[in-house]
């Protein structure tokens, strides 16, 4: 696993440590096969929770992330062992949580996945994105239905 | 692809430790029970064609300039700051 990636790239996801320059994902995205490597960028104003995951090899290819904890303070994951597997995650302190937002024409129609979020062994910088099957959450869960509470 | 018949209580196996059962035949409802290792996922097929709707979705090309997110609920900036301090 190289870990010697450009550092220009090193954010810090709140809360989590700022030493996450390269994400391999094995086995891609769901409609983005294949293996993939992102850089993880900060997005938006500094205390902002966002990130931007972009395709190292297909830059036109980003995805906006965030920490499920800041619109949804009571998300529970239950990862299984096969995600858990997938990624070499052993213990769940090692683990980054975040989920990607898709965005609406106005800012109150962006939604969150959580059907689908995205893991990362903070180790090894290894990802993958989970399916929470018997979890009953939708992939466009509105960012305004809990902040507004 | 390949096409087997089987009866209820009849199963097939796949590869090393995969098995699937036909439990119950009821007009066009097939119940099966699968039977896997802890390291290999099983979910419905529309799950996976789901997050690969939402993520096509989600995918933000150049040229299209994204539209801001919301700003987080004052509640998480409170709950970073205290993070932050601890």
């Amino acid at each position: 696993m190289s870990t010697t990636g450009n550092m220009a790239t090193v954010t810090q996801v709140s809360g989590a440590p700022a030493d996450v320059p390269e994400l391999v994902f094995p086995t891609g995205l769901p409609g983005f096969p294949g293996e993939r490597r992102f850089a993880l960028v900060r997005w938006g104003a500094f205390e902002g929770p966002y990130s931007l995951m972009v395709d190292l090899e297909h830059p036109d290819v980003r995805f906006l992330v965030m920490p499920p904890y800041v619109f949804f303070p009571d998300y529970v994951v239950d990862l299984d062992d096969a995600i858990a597997a997938k990624i070499h995650l052993e213990k769940a302190e090692d683990c980054l949580l975040l989920v990607i937002v898709t965005l609406g024409s106005t800012p109150e129609e962006a939604t969150a996945n959580l059907l689908g979020p995205v893991v990362i062994n903070l180790q090894t910088h290894e990802g993958v994105q989970a399916v929470l099957a018997e979890s009953g959450y939708s992939t466009r869960v509105p960012l305004r239905a809990t902040s507004a509470a | 692809m390949l096409v087997l018949t089987r009866r209820k209580n009849q199963s097939i196996v796949i590869g090393d430790g995969i098995i699937v059962t036909v439990l119950e035949v009821k007009g066009d409802q097939i119940r099966l029970g699968i039977t896997a290792p802890r390291d290999v996922q099983v979910y419905r097929e529309e799950l996976l064609a789901a997050l690969t709707d939402a993520n096509k979705s989600a995918v933000l090309t150049d040229g299209a300039a994204p539209m801001a997110p919301p700003a987080p609920p004052a509640s998480a900036s409170l709950f970073r700051r205290a993070r932050r301090a601890a």
